[in-house]
C-alpha cells in the first residue's frame, strides 16, 4: 500500500507536463530499442558471423562479461541505494531484517531490470530450440539470475566507491586497456565469458552456481542493510577535506577571484555538480562518433555539431543552470556587497575557460584530418563568443530551485521546457549559418563566417555582459521567488 | 560610499511611504507611513503571517513592492543598491554558504567587502565567546553544523562589517539559552560602541523588549501598536498576544 503511494505521489509526477512527456517518450523508446534488439539479436548475431544454431547462444554467452560490466557502469549512476527509501519506515514497528529485504527487493522493481528481459526472453524464445537437450531452462534462468545479482552488487559498489572520483578515470583506463587486450588476443574477455557461459550447453547442473550468485548479494546486502538501519548512517555525511588548498590563491584576485574561488568551490563540493563536472570531459570523446564514420566526412553541418558538443561540454552541462546552481543561497548574493557586473564577469570566465581547454585537447582530433580542426576551431569560437552568452541570458530565466546534494544522472531536478527550448537552436544554428556559405562559397568561407560571428562575440564581451546583468536585474526578483521554493 | 557620509545624513534611517504587498490578491502588508530613526533599535512582533519577514525582505529588496516605496537613508532600495555597503542583515539559512566553512564563509565576506586579514581576524575574536568554541577551527561546511550553529555563523557573517543596519529576522529562535543571553548582550555593545539602526524581529517577547527601544506589532500586515519601550511594554505585548 505504501508502495503504490509511494510511486503514485512521486514528485516525478509534478514535474511539468512536457518534460514528463519527453521523458516518457524516451523511456518508450529506450523499451522499444531494447524490444527490437531481443527479436533481431538472434539474427543479427547469426548473419553478422555467418553461423547458427548452438553457436549463436554461444556468441551471446561470451559478450556477457562485457554486458554484465557494461550493466553496473550505469546502474552505478542511477540505482538508488535501498536505504533512503527506509528512512521513514525506521520507527515502525517492523523487524529490521524483514525491512532489509523488503527495501532490497523493492529495487528489483526498476525499470533497469525491466530492459534486460526485453532483449533476454525474445532472444530466448527465438532460439529455444537450438539449445541441446535440458539446457534451455537452465541457460535463462542463469542469465536472468545474474541480472538480478548485478542489482545487488550495484549497491555494493556504491556503498565502497561513491563519492571516489579516481574510480571514473581508473575505470576509463580499464576499459581502454581491456580494449587493447582483447585485440590484441592477449587477454580475451571474450573467449573467458564464452567459456563460462558455454559450460551451461554442456552441463546444465551449472546453473547452480548462477542461480547462487543473487542469493549470495542478496544476504551480504541485507546484513549491511540491517547494519546501516540507523538515520546517522542513511544521513551519512562525509566530512570531505575542507582545505580549499592551491584555490585559495585566487582571493588575490580581488572580487572576481573571490566569485570565482566561491564556484569552484560549489562545483567541487556539491554531489549534483560533481557530476556534471564529471560527465562534461567524456562529450570531448563524442567526436569518435563522428569523425571515424566516412558517413559524415563530408557533411559539415553533422561535424559542426560534433564541434559545439566537444568543445562545448562544460558550457552546455553547467551554463545552462549557470545562477540556479547557487539557488539555495541566492539571497545571499541579493543582499551581500556583490557587484553584478563582477559577478556575471566571473561567471563568464567560469564558463569560458573551460571552453578553451576543451578547445585545447580537441586538437588531437587533427589525426582525423586538418577539416576537423577547423571545424572544430569555429565551433570553439562560436561557443565561446555566441553560445556562452545565450546560455549566461537564459540562466536568468532558469528560476527553478537546484537541490545540490543529489546526483545529476537521471536527474531533471530544474530542467524545464526553457532548457529544450535553448539547446535546440544553440546547437543548430552554427550549421544554419554555415550552409549558405558553405555550399554557394565554399567551405572555408562557410566556418569563417561561423568562427567570426564568435570573434565579433568575443571582442563586444563588456557591452553584451552589460545587457545580461540588465536582463538579469530585472529578474531576479521572479528568480529569488522561484529558488525559496523548494 | 562609506559610513561617515551616513552620520551625516539627517533624515529618517527608514522612511516607509503607502508600501503595500500581496500574495494571490491577499494583502499581506500595508504600511501607508513608518519611519525608523537612525541609531534606534527597532523591534518587530507579530504572530506568524504578521508580515515580518516580508517587511524585511522589501528592505533588502529581495521581493518587489506592489505599491509605495521604501527609502534607506533617502534612498529608494529597489532602484539604488548603495544600502548593500551598510546593511548586515541574516533572515534564514539562505543567507549563508552551506559548502563552505565557517571560516571560508567570513573570508567571502571579507572579500566582497575589502575587509584585511587583520579584520577578520579582530572580528574572530570578537565572537569568540559566541561562537563558545563549536564554529571556528572545526573544519565542517556550514551545512554540517546544527540549526543554531548555522544561525550563529549568518548572524555573525552579518555583523562583520560593522554595518550601519542590522537585519535580523528572528535571531534568537534555534540558539541555545547561552548564546542568546550573549546575543543580546552583544547587540546591546554594539548599540553602545556606535550609531548602528537595528531592525530584530522576534517571537520572544522577553528578548525583544530587552533589547529594543521601540516595538512593532504587526498584524495582517497592518501595525497595531508602536511604542518606545519602558516598564509596563512586556505587559501590554503579554495582554496583546493572549487576547
Amino acid at each position: 500500500m505504501l508502495e503504490w503511494k509511494r510511486s503514485l505521489r512521486s514528485s516525478m509526477w509534478q514535474r511539468n507536463v512536457f518534460l514528463n512527456i519527453f521523458l516518457g517518450l524516451f523511456l518508450v523508446y529506450m523499451l522499444l530499442i531494447a524490444l527490437m534488439l531481443g527479436f533481431f539479436l538472434d539474427r543479427m548475431i547469426g548473419e553478422g558471423l555467418e553461423i547458427e544454431g548452438v553457436d549463436v547462444i554461444r556468441v551471446f554467452g561470451s559478450g556477457m562479461f562485457y554486458y554484465i560490466g557494461l550493466d553496473l557502469f550505469w546502474r552505478f549512476f542511477i540505482q538508488q541505494v535501498p536505504e533512503s527509501s527506509a528512512r521513514p519506515l525506521l520507527h515502525l514497528p517492523v523487524n529490521k531484517h524483514r525491512l532489509a529485504g523488503f527495501t532490497l527487493l523493492r529495487t528489483l522493481f526498476s525499470p533497469l531490470n525491466l530492459l534486460p528481459l526485453l532483449i533476454i526472453i525474445p532472444f530466448f524464445v527465438n532460439t529455444y530450440a537450438d539449445f541441446p537437450d535440458g539446457t534451455a531452462w537452465p541457460w535463462l534462468i542463469s542469465i536472468l539470475s545474474v541480472v538480478v545479482a548485478n542489482n545487488f552488487i550495484t549497491f555494493l559498489l556504491k556503498r565502497f566507491l561513491a563519492d571516489k572520483t579516481w574510480v571514473l578515470f581508473v575505470l576509463l583506463v580499464v576499459v581502454v586497456a581491456l580494449g587493447f587486450l582483447e585485440k590484441s588476443g592477449l587477454i580475451s574477455l571474450l573467449s573467458a565469458s564464452g567459456w563460462l557461459f558455454g559450460l551451461l550447453l554442456e552441463n546444465p547442473l551449472t546453473a547452480v552456481v548462477f542461480v547462487g550468485l543473487p542469493v549470495v548479494f542478496y544476504f551480504v546486502n541485507v546484513n549491511r542493510v540491517v547494519d546501516n538501519l540507523y538515520l546517522e548512517d542513511i544521513d551519512r555525511r562525509k566530512t570531505y577535506q575542507v582545505d580549499a588548498g592551491k584555490m585559495e590563491n585566487l582571493r588575490r584576485f580581488g572580487k572576481v577571484g573571490e566569485l570565482i574561488l566561491l564556484e569552484l568551490k560549489l562545483m567541487t563540493r556539491n554531489k549534483r555538480t560533481r557530476t556534471v563536472l564529471y560527465m562534461a570531459p567524456f562529450l570531448l570523446l563524442y567526436g569518435f562518433f563522428f569523425y571515424p564514420n566516412p558517413m559524415y566526412n563530408d557533411k559539415i553541418g553533422w561535424l559542426l555539431f560534433a564541434g559545439l558538443f566537444v568543445t562545448g561540454g562544460f558550457l552546455i552541462s553547467y551554463g545552462q543552470f549557470l545562477v540556479a546552481w547557487e539557488s539555495s543561497y541566492f539571497d545571499t548574493i541579493l543582499t551581500k556587497n556583490v557587484n553584478y557586473s563582477q559577478y556575471f564577469y566571473a561567471k563568464y570566465l567560469i564558463l569560458l575557460l573551460p571552453t578553451v581547454a576543451a578547445w585545447l585537447l580537441s586538437i588531437p582530433y587533427l589525426w582525423f584530418g586538418v577539416h576537423i580542426l577547423k571545424i572544430n576551431t569555429a565551433a570553439f569560437l562560436f561557443n565561446a563568443g555566441f553560445n556562452i552568452y545565450v546560455y549566461m541570458y537564459f540562466a536568468a530565466y532558469n528560476n527553478k530551485r537546484i537541490d545540490l546534494s543529489r546526483g545529476a544522472v537521471m536527474n531533471y531536478q530544474g530542467v524545464g521546457a526553457k532548457q529544450f527550448v535553448v539547446a535546440a537552436p544553440v546547437l543548430l544554428l552554427p550549421a544554419l549559418i554555415y550552409l549558405p556559405f558553405g555550399v554557394f562559397v565554399g567551405q572555408d568561407a562557410g566556418l569563417v563566417v561561423v568562427g567570426g560571428i564568435g570573434l565579433v562575440g568575443l571582442l563586444m564581451r563588456k557591452f553584451i555582459l552589460r545587457q545580461i546583468e540588465k536582463a538579469f536585474v530585472k529578474r531576479k526578483y521572479q528568480l529569488a521567488e522561484g529558488f525559496r521554493q523548494n | 560610499m562609506n559610513n561617515s557620509q551616513l552620520t551625516n545624513f539627517t533624515g529618517a534611517a527608514f522612511k516607509v511611504n503607502g508600501l503595500t504587498k500581496s500574495y494571490n490578491n491577499v494583502k499581506v502588508l500595508d504600511l501607508p507611513s513608518l519611519e525608523i530613526a537612525a541609531g534606534e533599535t527597532f523591534g518587530l512582533v507579530g504572530n506568524n503571517g504578521a508580515g515580518k519577514t516580508t517587511f524585511f525582505r522589501l528592505i533588502l529588496d529581495l521581493i518587489r513592492t506592489d505599491g509605495g516605496e521604501l527609502l534607506s537613508f533617502g534612498h529608494n532600495v529597489a532602484s539604488s543598491e548603495r544600502w548593500k555597503n551598510y546593511t548586515g542583515s541574516y533572515l534564514d539559512e539562505g543567507f549563508v554558504i552551506d559548502f563552505l566553512t565557517p571560516e571560508e564563509y567570513f573570508d567571502f565576506v571579507a572579500g566582497l567587502n575589502g575587509l584585511s586579514k587583520g579584520d577578520v581576524e579582530n572580528f574572530k575574536a570578537r565572537f569568540e565567546e559566541f561562537f563558545n568554541g563549536e564554529i571556528l577551527g572545526k573544519k565542517k561546511y556550514i551545512r554540517d553544523l546544527s540549526k543554531g550553529n548555522q544561525k550563529k555563523v549568518g548572524i555573525a557573517a552579518a555583523m562583520m562589517t560593522d554595518p550601519q543596519v542590522l537585519i535580523l529576522d528572528e535571531p534568537f529562535t534555534n540558539l541555545d539559552p547561552s548564546s542568546q543571553i550573549r546575543l543580546k548582550k552583544m547587540l546591546r555593545e554594539e548599540r553602545e560602541k556606535r550609531p548602528v539602526t537595528m531592525l530584530i524581529s522576534s517571537h520572544d517577547l522577553n528578548h525583544v523588549t530587552e533589547v529594543c527601544q521601540r516595538i512593532v506589532v504587526l498584524e495582517k500586515g497592518h501595525v497595531v501598536h508602536d511604542m518606545q519601550t519602558n516598564e509596563s511594554t512586556l505587559q501590554v505585548l503579554e495582554a496583546y498576544f493572549a487576547g
